[in-house]
């Protein structure tokens, strides 16, 4: 997994990604308990996006492969033996969440990875089954900001689904 | 997600010296996770992966008999 990230620090070093960030069940899993999943998620802005409708992931695939990954396993490219899962960040939420992600540094690895409060307004906005349960696991964390998630929930319009889901998961 | 025996195996598989500390409301596992360092962090959330990945297959295996 550190070699992982070291991958994709490397990938925006070279200017191939604009900038990333863990997502998904990883990055709330860092947060807190890991959680069961099966690849890494990782939204990205790419260099040179905004040019057209249609976002090309081809760049990013095609400079993985010279670095020598190039299996698929399903969606997820494997990197050093691990599922990775390449996301393009949407306009809003999402692009905000991988702008203000966690830099993480530790014995000259770097990670980034989204928020706590951020994950938790995906998963509202994603609203399956399992989305519910991760907001409860957020939102529990001791590190859990509320007052950053309110602020987060009035710019992307999700106060009301809010009031909703705490009256009915009982937060 | 992993509860309680299964998480502390994971944990002392990966690091002996991990005592975790009961905190009031917060479970022992979890608690032991926000403690460890980034990288110790990344290797419990990797063999995790790499189990829940191995039980799919066996899920998906048994399906096909």
């Amino acid at each position: 997994m550190q070699r992982v990230c070291d991958v994709l620090e490397e990938l925006v070093a070279e200017g191939i990604l604009g900038n990333y960030a863990i997502g998904g069940a990883t990055a709330a899993g860092f947060h807190g308990e890991p959680l069961a999943t099966m690849d890494v998620d990782v939204f990205v802005f790419l260099k040179g996006e905004g040019n057209g409708l249609l976002v090309s992931m081809e760049p990013l695939f095609k400079n993985l492969k010279e670095k020598g990954f190039d299996s698929f396993e399903e969606e997820a490219l494997m990197i050093h033996g691990l599922p990775v899962q390449f996301l393009t960040a949407t306009a809003g939420l999402e692009e905000e969440a991988v702008t203000e992600a966690m830099i993480v540094e530790w014995e000259g690895h770097r990670m980034r990875v989204m928020r706590p409060e951020h994950l938790a307004a995906i998963a509202m906005m994603v609203g399956r089954p399992k989305d519910r349960a991760r907001v409860v696991y957020l939102v529990s964390l001791d590190s859990f900001d509320k007052v950053l998630f309110s602020g987060i929930l009035a710019r992307y319009g999700l106060t009301n689904r809010w009031g909703e889901w705490s009256t009915a998961l009982g937060l | 997600m992993w509860h309680g025996a299964q998480m502390n195996k994971v944990l002392r598989s990966s690091d002996a010296s991990v005592h975790p500390v009961v905190r009031s409301g917060m479970p022992r596992w979890r608690h032991a996770q926000v403690e460890l360092a980034p990288g110790r962090k990344l290797e419990v959330i990797e063999k995790l992966i790499r189990q829940t990945r191995h039980l799919e297959s066996i899920k998906r295996n048994a399906t096909r008999l």
